[in-house]
């Protein structure tokens, strides 16, 4: 009974934790652009998230380490520096974006100037660190973040056509503005398989005290609640898609998508979206925090929990102090929070492949996975996604310059 | 030594060939002028929606500010991109039709 009780709150959390900054912003762009005709890249981009998080779930489960100590442990501190390096730039440039999410939310509600939100969202998101405990900071700011389920009324409100929806499942060629059309799929999909959400999962498993046994857990939590994460997200692009495609708006701001949900749902609407886009965004700046220190921590063997005081893991503690602080500079300095989340999410899909393809490995050696290492199945969809991002890496930067630079 | 050297060049090709790219990063008249028009719809659109009371002045008065901002980039640019009378003429006409819609919402927002 308290599995199943697990199971639908891993269920809820990831659901309500799955919006954020990237997956609004790159849902909005999408649909206002080309339709349904992008929902392809979100479902492969939610797939690809549910393995890895499967994958990176049962790594820490079965060997009672996450997956950045056995990265480090297994392949040795010198390649080690790359994922490091190659995680940590994307997380922080996410976290920018995220922390530029809530500003933005607040200047519209407000009329206050974002930047003078930054700091104090960093000291808020900070305090919840320090003072919390990571039941709090994951599922608490996840239950919050159901309010985000306002984009499914919204969309339910305003009887879009089903079957073309589904046809934009298929994966179609565009008729014009191809590096514009590429661009977007790539940046759904680098705001999909963000590296923080998987290694920020595998910590979080250990958070939660997961063995062997709760490998069933692993596998519902990843799958249904990233299926219901990524619906959610699908729900976005569909708003966009009805609200600004037919009117030909081309979203270049935070403030155009405040239309999207007050147009089908007034005043209710409008004030909702305020709240998701507030929400969603604090969620994701405390986990990719947390997320950022962890990987540190994680890498260089110091102690670390979110469950412990400051005062016994002080370097963590440290760490996610330092970085929550500083990336609330360039949002305090003015920076663009739309072009830094549109630049973070290019960056996040081109820095896969160093923590995918060692996956593959760490996933198929038995002296740390024993019986429960990969199968032919589980090996081909990691192969499968490895080989997805390598494209990715290379297709990021020229489309980024050729399609939305 | 030789193989920090080629990785040396790589990295100087990789970065070339991005910047090539960068050259090549299709601007032109067609893409500025629906960027133009997005703004017009938008204003259009938030001055619905402040009429009927489903968003507030802080959000319609930054959609604004926006547009104006967006205004005066687009303006040099669709000078440069319009190479034919009939260009200037339509390039024109889409500047006009904003400034309408720009005009019309700072009527109503305080």
């Amino acid at each position: 009974m308290k599995k199943w009780a697990e199971v639908a709150l891993g269920v809820v959390t990831s659901m309500g934790g799955f919006l954020e900054v990237g997956s609004i912003a790159t849902s909005i762009q999408g649909g206002a652009s080309f339709g349904f005709q992008l929902a392809w890249a979100l479902a492969l981009g939610v797939i690809c998230l549910a393995i890895l998080m499967e994958a990176t779930g049962r790594l820490a489960a079965v060997s009672g380490r996450s997956y950045v100590d056995l990265l480090r442990e297994h392949m040795g501190i010198r390649f080690f520096v790359v994922p490091l390096i190659a995680v940590l730039i994307p997380s922080f440039l996410v976290l920018v974006s995220e922390i530029g999410g809530v500003a933005i939310g607040l200047q519209m509600a407000t009329g206050v100037a974002f930047r003078w939100w930054a700091i104090p969202i960093a000291i808020v998101g900070w305090l919840l660190l320090w003072r919390g405990n990571f039941s709090i900071v994951e599922q608490g700011t996840a239950i919050l973040g159901l309010v985000s389920l306002v984009f499914l009324v919204a969309v339910f409100k305003s009887h879009p056509e089903w079957s073309a929806i589904g046809s934009g499942l298929i994966p179609s060629r565009p008729d014009s503005d191809k590096a514009k059309y590429w661009y977007i799929a790539v940046s759904i999909l680098g705001a999909s398989i963000s590296p923080y959400l998987y290694l920020f999962y595998s910590a979080g498993a250990l958070e939660d005290g997961w063995t062997i046994k709760y490998l069933n857990v692993n596998r519902i939590t990843a799958g249904v609640g990233n299926l219901f994460g990524g619906g959610l997200s699908l729900m976005v692009l569909v708003v966009a898609a009805i609200v600004f495609m037919p009117r030909n708006i081309k979203v270049d701001a935070y403030e155009q998508i405040a239309l999207a949900l007050a147009t089908p749902l007034g005043r209710a609407g409008f004030a909702l979206f305020l709240i998701t886009l507030c929400i969603t965004c604090f969620g994701a700046t405390v986990e990719i925090t947390l997320s950022a220190a962890y990987l540190l921590a994680q890498g260089f063997g110091w102690p670390w929990s979110e469950n412990m005081k400051p005062a016994h893991d002080s370097r963590f503690a440290t760490t996610y102090t330092v970085v929550i602080l500083l990336a609330a500079i360039p949002i305090a300095l003015g920076a663009d929070p739309l072009k830094l989340t549109n630049i973070s999410m290019v960056v996040s899909a081109a820095s896969l492949p160093v923590t995918v393809v060692p996956l593959l490995v760490l996933m198929n050696d038995e002296r740390i996975m024993n019986r429960h290492s990969n199968g032919w199945l589980g090996n081909t969809a990691l192969v499968l996604i490895a080989l997805l991002s390598v494209v990715l890496f290379f297709a990021a930067g020229p489309l980024y310059v050729l399609g939305g630079g | 030594m030789h193989r920090r050297r080629g990785r040396v060049v790589l990295a100087l090709q990789l970065i070339s060939a991005v910047l090539a790219l960068a050259g090549c990063a299709r601007k032109d008249l067609d893409s500025e002028m629906s960027r133009t028009r997005s703004w017009t719809a938008t204003l259009k659109l938030a001055d619905q929606q402040h009429g009927l009371g489903a968003t507030n002045d802080a959000v319609t008065r930054q959609l604004l500010d926006r547009a104006i901002q967006a205004r005066m980039q687009e303006e040099p640019l669709l000078a440069r991109y319009a190479k034919s009378d009939s260009e200037r003429v339509a390039a024109k006409g889409v500047l006009d039709s904003l400034d309408l819609q720009i005009r019309q919402l700072e009527q109503v927002i305080p």
